[in-house]
């Protein structure tokens, strides 16, 4: 065994929650004066550096190391383990992280796995940038002037042009890959929310039929559509056609589209029709926003103005393009009583409301 | 060592002086250098002047040598312009640089003249002396290129390696600069040949890293470099906003190590290991471990293994380096592919093993390895003892090794074992798709009975009891939830201890540490206590846990820490992400690019695609000269895929071809949006001996590059593509000098070892079938005959081209016709007549009619299976077919193996003399298929069989290689 004083003048000490916890912070280069150890912030870097340790690998290892290792020191309940699943949607949608299958190796192939996307930024059009990606080891790659001027905003990196300019052509120099915004920002053609369900419902007529699935979950959409989480259900009685997650031999359950008579599954098929277009659960999220709005209970959205612009709370997860979108064009900020907001100025506010209204098929909450 | 500064008060008197003063003030500053380095070596770049000095020295000498030749009286002036040349050498010609600005030179000056500069130098000053092979090839440059310490269009990379190897700065690497070095070694050089063999010398190259790092803070005895030499490398570099960055940060960790303290390296760690104790000791202390796990499919569990990355081995043996990047070993009970070179260096390899190994067997297979990697693989590339392994399931449904053997209630377990199930267990038997092993879920009730303990214990499993221990905070990276976790170098693990009763005291045992004992009131009476660990040095730490609770109870357990290197992250030795690039070789020329001598391999997730763009660019700085985007490919991509698009969609185009012919390097990013992302970069081949080319007014002009430092000039001769086999000499001053315009043909400098082939294509053609223009006469069927015949064949075959793939198109008629008339002397003369027809015709050649069926019923299968599966494959049939008598002994040595020699001679003619390594044994291959024609006859129908099987008929027209027969 190697001789742990080799390097040392200290040994090991016991230590309270407290020093475990500034340590974990300052360990990921966030500051302890504005980050807890269980922020977005932190949950997205303690992620990004597992991932950069051990990807390829499932998801819930990441779940597991990630929550495993904050629990002893937050003070939080079972949600832990649901909010790392959640930011990890986050990180993949955002682009640090790619979720894929299909891998020529036959032990992958037959499950989806995580990756940790090639480092790379996005320029906003305030000369800013979005930093994409994570390095094996390094978490991201750049030199600690650089790295000390990174935003942390919820899952977003973001790194302003200083006063020597041209910090595209000095982040390539680090190896950075630059994604133009149109390939960043690219989305499926507009759709309205009948079209795209009756696509979806077309599909589901056409698939075979299906037998019973054990553990199934579905979002029910009797439910109130202002508490993401607990429209998750397991089936009883219902009837009609759900978006669902089903469990697969390993790896995270499947999205998929299930039509239940009496809670008994009928027809499903499973999300994404196309790979290479979407995620599982982009297409989901979609058809359940058109499955909503259809009905005349549209997914919500509040609005909220202060003087540094206007804050829009969001309570369901929205699709990989939209959401960078408003990254792209707002800012994330910390939700309060929803799943996530992002803050727009004033003077991108009337088109991005156009644009939640019109595309994303939302509706304002009225205040209560 | 105090900073030394020589401000040669009488440079300035002289400064309008003759250069006899200023020689003899340098004289005066070397000296006094010299013995104040006292064993330590001095370079030319030492000279302390400063910028307005070398200036008006440069000037001087100039001036002088427009007048009269150089003069003995003033040899260290001469040596230091030298030096201050080499300085600004960026890797393409160092003479022609040196003659264009010193006019008079080419009359007046000798280049050997200088070497004699620099010996004197070298001899009265205590100088620098260049070895290895590159000082051996280069025996005149390698002077001034070393004595410029640093050459300024490698300072950026030198910068760049440093801030990748900060994570794994020690007190021991920083203490001496022949570990730093070593270290330095260990990480590649980014694609640069050149930084390479200035590296050579570990010492020279971790004496400049340590002047680097401890600029500012002066704090290191060790560096052996001028000051003012080292902060004028220091300001070009900051010229540089990346590799200012990059300098920065590896400082900041430099001295962060510092501030612990330097220390020499021990004796203990230098020596190398000689028995299987010291090896398992010293792997250990590097933390180089496979791992196994067990991945659910439809047919069953998968046994995976992930081998260790080798990397750091390099750092403590460096003498290993050139084996290890060079090597393609194989995995053990795996499909038996061959890995690509430096992917045991990358990490990250998965492989599925089909049988499991034998006990002992090491897992990694290399050939021919060097004693002390044996030794070294043998003691820790093994799988963990047997004969049972315990796995744990894990919440992904994958089974985890539990290296600690410990196993608790109501949780789920696999056993393997290759012995009969034990009794007294529930075992509940499974499917495993590995031959040699089985399988077992073990099933644990909520409490485990006294019998049942025995029986695990009989397994040599143990229960584990009411204590945890696991990561707290930073989470641990492969934590098998059992104790066992992977932290990186330069963290602190931090570990939360846990028992199910209140604690009256915590012991806490670290080998080499003194026990940490937390006892009554600090506790408080908690049922968890934080541990934290300082940084642990990279290797495998285990932690002895004891607790004693308020009840007088004590339990046990331990946690095995796991501390390894960072990986470094560089575009192009990433392999993490979706996208993997598997280039061989890894760092190539541009020439084996061009060539098609490259195979690129890209795997990554099918649906998604990869796009490739080629950069030609030209020293120095990287200038782009073209930049070229390919169309998209969908992965996986083959070999044969990417060598079809590569060629369509690059080689072949007019543009590229004129880039190529001007480039000094071309860099292939290939990109897959939001999956990975690969960079090769590929440089002209930095050899002493070189072919220049330049393409004006449709014509071909070559010249001859001559940096070996030696009077005789090299033979020149040209072969045509009419008449391949037949040299006729071309004078040799034609192609000196500024070189001149040359007809198609391949053009060879011959010159011992070094002999440089280059295809010209032809300036006019018509588009007739040019295999009927061929003529080449008949071959003896003798050894004697068939050796200058096999030289001429390698000729061809091992040159570069130039970037017309013409050169090609008339070049593959002419070695194919070659290849053809060898086997007219080893088939027989109407076996070489038969390979100008069809396929059928060579069927029923073979008079071995089983040995036909196998081949012509088989060969899609042989073209499937690795290289080394497919010559067991034909020495079998072979055996089968009475062609080597049953019984006879198969040589331990390929080069005597019948079928190997075969299936080589029929691929690769080419490639045969560098494999037999000496004209006897070459000799002795040559009788061996004479002997034994119709052996082989049924490789070359083989090879055939199987490039009609790879490359579509429109391919085979670009490749003079066959495809499909990559030998290691």
């Amino acid at each position: 065994m190697g001789d742990p004083l080799r390097w040392l003048g200290v040994v090991v000490k016991i230590v309270d929650r407290d020093t475990v916890a500034a340590s974990f912070i300052s360990a990921l280069e966030l500051d302890p004066s504005i980050h807890a150890p269980d922020s977005d912030e932190a949950i997205a870097a303690a992620i990004r550096r597992v991932a950069a340790m051990s990807c390829p690998c499932v998801r819930s290892s990441i779940v597991r190391a990630v929550a495993g290792a904050l629990r002893p020191i937050v003070i939080e309940g079972p949600e832990l383990q649901e909010r790392v699943d959640e930011m990890i949607d986050s990180l993949v949608g955002h682009g640090d992280l790619a979720e894929l299958r299909a891998s020529e190796n036959e032990f992958e192939r037959a499950t989806w796995l995580l990756h940790a996307a090639p480092p790379a930024f996005v320029r906003r059009e305030s000369g800013a940038v979005l930093l994409l990606g994570i390095a094996p080891d390094e978490i991201f790659p750049l030199p600690g002037g650089l790295q000390r001027r990174i935003q942390y905003r919820g899952h977003v990196r973001l790194l302003e042009e200083d006063s020597s300019g041209n910090l595209p052509a000095y982040l390539s120099d680090f190896g950075l890959l630059e994604l133009s915004s149109k390939t960043w920002l690219s989305a499926p053609p507009r759709s309205d929310a009948h079209t795209m369900l009756g696509e979806a419902n077309a599909q589901l007529d056409a698939a075979s039929r299906a037998g019973s699935i054990p553990d199934l979950r579905i979002l029910d959409w009797q439910t109130p559509v202002t508490y993401y989480r607990t429209r998750w259900l397991e089936p009883k009685r219902q009837t009609g056609r759900f978006v669902a997650r089903r469990p697969q031999s390993y790896g995270a359950p499947l999205w998929c589209y299930v039509e239940l008579e009496q809670g008994q599954p009928r027809r499903l098929f499973d999300f994404p029709r196309d790979e290479r277009e979407a995620r599982g659960c982009d297409e989901a999220w979609r058809v359940q926003a058109a499955i909503d709005a259809t009905r005349g209970q549209p997914q919500l959205y509040r609005r909220r103005e202060d003087s540094e612009g206007v804050t829009i709370d969001f309570f369901a997860p929205l699709p990989r393009w939209a959401d960078r979108r408003f990254t792209a064009f707002g800012e994330v900020v910390p939700r309060r009583r929803c799943l996530f907001s992002r803050r727009f100025s004033q003077s991108e506010i009337a088109e991005e409301l156009h644009y939640i209204n019109d595309e994303l098929w939302l509706a304002e909450a009225k205040e209560s | 060592m105090p900073p030394y500064y020589c401000t040669l008060e009488s440079w300035a008197t002289h400064q309008m002086g003759d250069l006899a003063a200023r020689q003899a003030a340098l004289e005066g500053h070397f000296k006094e250098l010299a013995s104040a380095r006292a064993d330590r070596r001095v370079f030319a770049l030492e000279h302390g002047l400063d910028k307005a000095d070398r200036a008006t020295l440069a000037q001087q000498i100039r001036a002088h040598c427009a007048q009269r030749p150089p003069s003995e009286d003033h040899w260290l002036l001469w040596t230091v312009y030298a030096a201050e040349l080499g300085y600004d050498y960026a890797g393409r010609e160092y003479w022609q640089s040196f003659e264009k600005v010193t006019p008079g030179w080419q009359p007046r000056g000798e280049r050997g003249w200088i070497r004699e500069c620099f010996h004197r130098f070298a001899q009265t000053y205590s100088g620098f002396r260049p070895e290895g092979s590159w000082a051996e090839h280069f025996s005149i440059i390698c002077w001034p290129i070393v004595h410029a310490v640093l050459p300024r269009d490698l300072q950026v990379r030198i910068a760049r390696i440093l801030y990748d190897i900060r994570h794994s700065f020690t007190g021991e690497t920083l203490s001496d600069p022949a570990a730093l070095g070593a270290l330095i070694a260990t990480r590649g050089w980014l694609g640069s040949t050149r930084l390479e063999q200035l590296a050579d010398d570990a010492k020279v190259i971790g004496t400049i890293a340590l002047a680097l790092l401890f600029r500012e803070s002066k704090q290191h005895a060790s560096v052996a470099l001028l000051e003012s030499t080292v902060a004028r490398i220091a300001d070009d570099l900051d010229q540089h906003r990346s590799a200012q960055a990059w300098l920065k940060d590896a400082r900041g960790a430099a001295s962060r190590v510092a501030m612990r303290g330097l220390r020499a390296v021990p004796a203990r760690v230098a020596a190398k290991p000689t028995t299987p104790a010291e090896a398992r000791r010293v792997l250990d202390e590097l933390g180089v471990q496979p791992s196994v796990f067990l991945a659910p499919s439809p047919d069953g569990w998968l046994v995976m293994l992930r081998p260790p990355s080798l990397a750091p081995l390099l750092t403590r043996f460096p003498e290993l380096r050139e084996y290890l990047t060079r090597a393609r070993p194989t995995v053990v009970g795996s499909s038996g592919e061959l890995l690509a070179r430096q992917r045991v260096l990358q990490g990250g390899v998965q492989v599925r093993l089909r049988t499991w190994p034998e006990k002992r067997e090491v897992l990694l297979k290399f050939e021919d390895a060097p004693e002390l990697l044996q030794v070294l693989l043998c003691a820790e590339c093994l799988l963990r003892p047997g004969p049972t392994w315990l796995f744990r399931i894990g919440s992904d449904k994958v089974a985890y090794e539990l290296k600690g053997r410990m196993v608790g209630a109501e949780k789920g377990y696999l056993l393997l074992t290759s012995a009969p199930p034990p009794g007294g267990l529930d075992l509940v038997p499974e499917t495993l798709a590995c031959e040699g092993m089985s399988a077992y879920r073990l099933r644990l009730p909520s409490s485990i009975d006294d019998e049942m303990a025995a029986a695990l214990r009989a397994l040599n499993l143990s229960v584990a009891r009411a204590i945890e221990v696991r990561p707290a905070g930073l989470a641990a990276a492969g934590w098998d939830g059992n104790g066992f976790g992977e932290w990186l170098a330069g963290e602190r693990p931090c570990v939360v201890v846990s028992s199910d009763h209140e604690l009256e005291s915590i012991t806490c045992r670290l080998a080499g540490a003194e026990p940490l004992s937390i006892r009554g009131e600090a506790l408080k009476g908690h049922t968890v206590a934080f541990v934290q660990f300082p940084q642990l040095a990279v290797g495998a730490h285990i932690a002895e846990f004891t607790l004693r609770t308020r009840t007088g109870g004590e339990q046990r357990g331990e946690m095995e820490m796991l501390v390894r290197e960072r990986r470094h992250w560089a575009p192009g030795l990433t392999h993490d992400g979706a996208l993997t690039v598997v280039a061989d070789p890894p760092s190539p020329t541009i020439e084996e690019l061009w060539s098609d001598r490259l195979t690129v391999d890209i795997h990554g997730p099918k649906g998604q695609s990869v796009e490739c763009t080629v950069r030609f660019w030209r020293r120095p700085g990287r200038q782009a000269l073209l930049e070229k985007r390919l169309d998209a490919l969908p992965l996986p991509v083959t070999r044969h895929q990417w060598s079809t698009h590569f060629r369509n969609g690059c080689r072949t185009e007019t543009e590229s071809q004129g880039a190529y012919d001007q480039a000094d390097g071309i860099t292939l990013d290939f990109v897959s949006l939001g999956v990975g992302r690969f960079t090769l970069s590929a440089e002209r081949e930095f050899v002493p001996l070189r072919w220049v080319v330049r393409y004006k007014n449709q014509r071909y002009h070559l010249r001859l590059q001559d940096d070996r430092g030696v009077q005789n000039t090299p033979r020149l001769v040209r072969y045509s593509f009419e008449q391949p086999a037949v040299a006729q000499t071309l004078p040799s001053k034609d192609l000196a000098g500024d070189g001149a315009e040359v007809d198609g043909g391949l053009h060879v400098a011959l010159a011992d070892e070094q002999s440089q082939a280059i295809i010209v294509a032809q300036r006019q053609f018509g588009l007739q079938d040019l295999r009927q223009h061929v003529r080449v006469p008949q071959v003896d069927p003798s050894a004697d005959a068939i050796i200058p015949f096999l030289g001429i064949i390698e000729l061809w075959s091992r040159a570069r081209q130039v970037g017309s793939s013409f050169s090609l198109h008339f070049a593959v008629p002419s070695v194919r016709a070659l290849m053809n008339a060898l086997y007219g002397a080893l088939g027989g003369e109407a076996w070489g007549q038969l390979e100008t027809g069809s396929l059928q015709d060579l069927r029923s050649a073979i008079e071995h009619d089983g040995l036909g069926s196998e081949i012509s019923d088989y060969w899609a299968e042989y073209a499937r299976i690795p290289l080394h599966h497919r010559v067991s494959r034909f020495e079998k049939a072979l055996i089968d077919e009475g062609v080597i008598p049953p019984g006879r002994r198969i040589p331990a040595d390929p080069r005597e193996r019948l079928a190997e020699v075969a299936l080589r001679f029929a691929s690769d003619p080419g490639g045969v003399r560098a494999w037999a390594d000496g004209s006897k044994r070459l000799q002795g291959m040559i009788n061996l298929l004479l002997h034994n024609r119709a052996a082989a006859r049924a490789a070359r129908f083989l090879v055939l069989c199987i490039e009609t099987h790879l490359s579509p008929a429109k391919d085979t027209k670009w490749a003079i290689r066959y495809a499909g027969w990559e030998w290691s």
